[in-house]
């Protein structure tokens, strides 16, 4: 942790350096002082547009992490469904989805809606695959030993399948969270009068690379903070994170 | 209990005698499965086997010789492809779905999971019974895993995970164990100090058992018949009984008595034993 920190304001104190010594212009790279000033002078716009990014991020994320696990669930329940489901699965990830942003706009309009749903169709994939693959992940020997006792196929897939998926369903999880603020960027360029993206656009347009430097500290700031909220939920419901951590104490 | 009583002969081995009534039987049990070539493997042929209740019966033999496969039919996670298998006039399915069958693996197989008290009655639990605290504590105390019942598996060492294993097969109070080298991946001294607590265990219990194992010493010394098959197609090649008076003690693991026993298997191993 200490040494993050120590890494992160020693690339600050570099750059800030790099800026000033050898007199880069303010429009091609701020020093990280006149960006933080940015996101102070700025904070009531930044403050303004981050709500509907939030939402956005949350919504989509909420939508594509519930399909995603409701989906794999459901396949590894009704194997006969897999047939169905996956092709349709390959179908929608092989499109590129953020090419489809201008066609959501057209289809709903500009606002939170077309957000929502590329990001949560970006979310949807690494959570389905990986939740799925988590519900298969099943030994030989802990089915035997389910069999032995005649357990149901629901009595298997509680006590083996769902707690085997837990960790797997954690790594999509970290891979969605990514893509989900990727997702919300795009939609905002493309969809939206509101939010962080849409203040990149605008800064971008006028030259304010100091303040679009500003909006891009927010969501850096944002995305950690969502990892280490992740990573706090993992510890809390992953039994292989126990593991883990009592293996390395 | 007949093996027990029966009064050892001068070297501690005798040739099995007939049991008034079979608890598990096998006849021209056998198992033939397709292999990766196409061709037909043939892993079990013909056996015919009988076991009495309460005994303690260990399969041995080569690599690929179908103890495991003998095993697994008992157990009703395979089918046989020939001939019939009756435990206590049930067939395994119907024994198997009446949840009378413990099953303990080479791997423990204990949900990580879930901590070692709720290990050691999943199984009880799925078949319907209710564990009553004490009967787990008692349990857990029997195998010396009183003090880590609320610990999870990855803090037991392998010998503990598999003393839980088996204590999670007894819970289920089954009519017959099956234990596939439960102590296979285990080392020497632990292996040896298992053998002793699953000997005490089994006096206790005196459930049917039938033990699959590589190791010749660790059948010689805990059972009242070894059961050696040849290597492919497995068959039967000996059926040794081992008289020696319970609870036998590491004396008797060291004794003249005991070496005889397992040379002798060693012979019923090598001499009878075809290359495939």
């Amino acid at each position: 942790m200490w040494v993050s920190v120590l890494v992160i304001v020693s690339l600050f104190v570099l750059w800030e350096l790099v800026v000033r010594v050898a007199h880069v212009p303010q429009f091609i790279l701020p020093a990280p002082t006149d960006v933080f000033a940015q996101v102070y002078i700025k904070r009531d716009a930044l403050l303004r547009n981050l709500q509907p990014t939030l939402v956005a991020t949350g919504e989509g994320f909420g939508v594509g992490v519930v399909v995603g696990v409701g989906l794999a669930m459901l396949i590894a329940g009704v194997p006969l469904l897999k047939a169905v489901v996956y092709p349709v699965v390959i179908a929608t990830q092989t499109t590129p989805k953020i090419a489809l942003a201008p066609l959501f706009t057209l289809w709903f309009g500009i606002g939170l809606l077309p957000k929502v749903i590329i990001v949560a169709l970006l979310v949807f994939f690494p959570v389905f695959i990986n939740t799925a693959a988590g519900l298969e992940s099943v030994s030989k020997g802990r089915l035997d030993l389910m069999k032995s006792v005649n357990a149901s196929r629901w009595a298997v897939y509680r006590h083996i399948r769902l707690p085997e998926a837990v960790p797997y369903l954690f790594a999509g999880l970290r891979l969605a969270l990514t893509v989900a603020f990727i997702g919300v960027i795009v939609g905002e360029w493309i969809a939206s009068g509101r939010g962080l993206g849409y203040l990149l656009v605008l800064y971008n347009s006028t030259q304010d690379t100091a303040a679009l430097f500003a909006v891009i500290f927010v969501f850096v700031f944002l995305a950690t903070v969502s990892f280490y909220l992740l990573g706090w939920l993992e510890n809390r419901l992953s039994w292989q994170v126990r593991i883990q951590r009592s293996q390395q104490s | 209990m007949s093996a027990s009583q029966t009064v050892p002969s001068p070297n501690g081995v005798a040739e099995p005698t007939a049991e008034p009534r079979a608890f598990v039987s096998c006849r021209r049990t056998g198992l033939v499965y397709q292999g990766a070539d196409g061709g037909e493997v043939i892993a079990l042929t013909d056996l015919d086997l009988d076991i009495a209740e309460g005994e303690f019966v260990s399969l041995v033999g080569p690599s690929g010789c179908g103890k495991t496969t003998l095993l697994k039919i008992m157990g009703d996670l395979l089918a046989p492809t020939a001939g019939s298998v009756e435990i206590d006039g049930f067939s395994p399915r119907q024994l198997r779905e009446r949840q009378r069958i413990g099953q303990v693996f080479q791997s423990a197989e204990l949900l990580p999971w879930k901590s070692i008290a709720d290990n050691l009655v999943l199984l009880a639990k799925l078949s319907g019974k209710t564990v009553p605290r004490e009967q787990t504590e008692a349990m857990a105390e029997t195998l010396g895993l009183q003090d880590f019942l609320h610990r999870y598996p990855h803090e037991l060492s392998g010998g503990m995970q598999q003393r839980a294993a088996i204590g999670r097969a007894l819970l289920l109070d089954p009519a017959l164990l099956l234990m596939d080298e439960p102590f296979g991946a285990l080392d020497e001294i632990t292996r040896e100090k298992l053998n002793m607590e699953l000997q005490r265990i089994w006096s206790e219990h005196r459930k049917t058992v039938v033990f699959v194992t590589h190791s010749l010493s660790e059948a010689a010394f805990l059972s009242d018949r070894v059961v050696v098959l040849s290597g492919r197609p497995g068959r039967l090649v000996a059926d040794v009984r081992i008289d020696a008076p319970r609870l036998r003690t590491t004396e008797y693991r060291f004794s003249s008595e005991m070496a005889e026993v397992v040379a002798r298997l060693h012979g019923a191993l090598t001499g009878e034993g075809e290359a495939s």
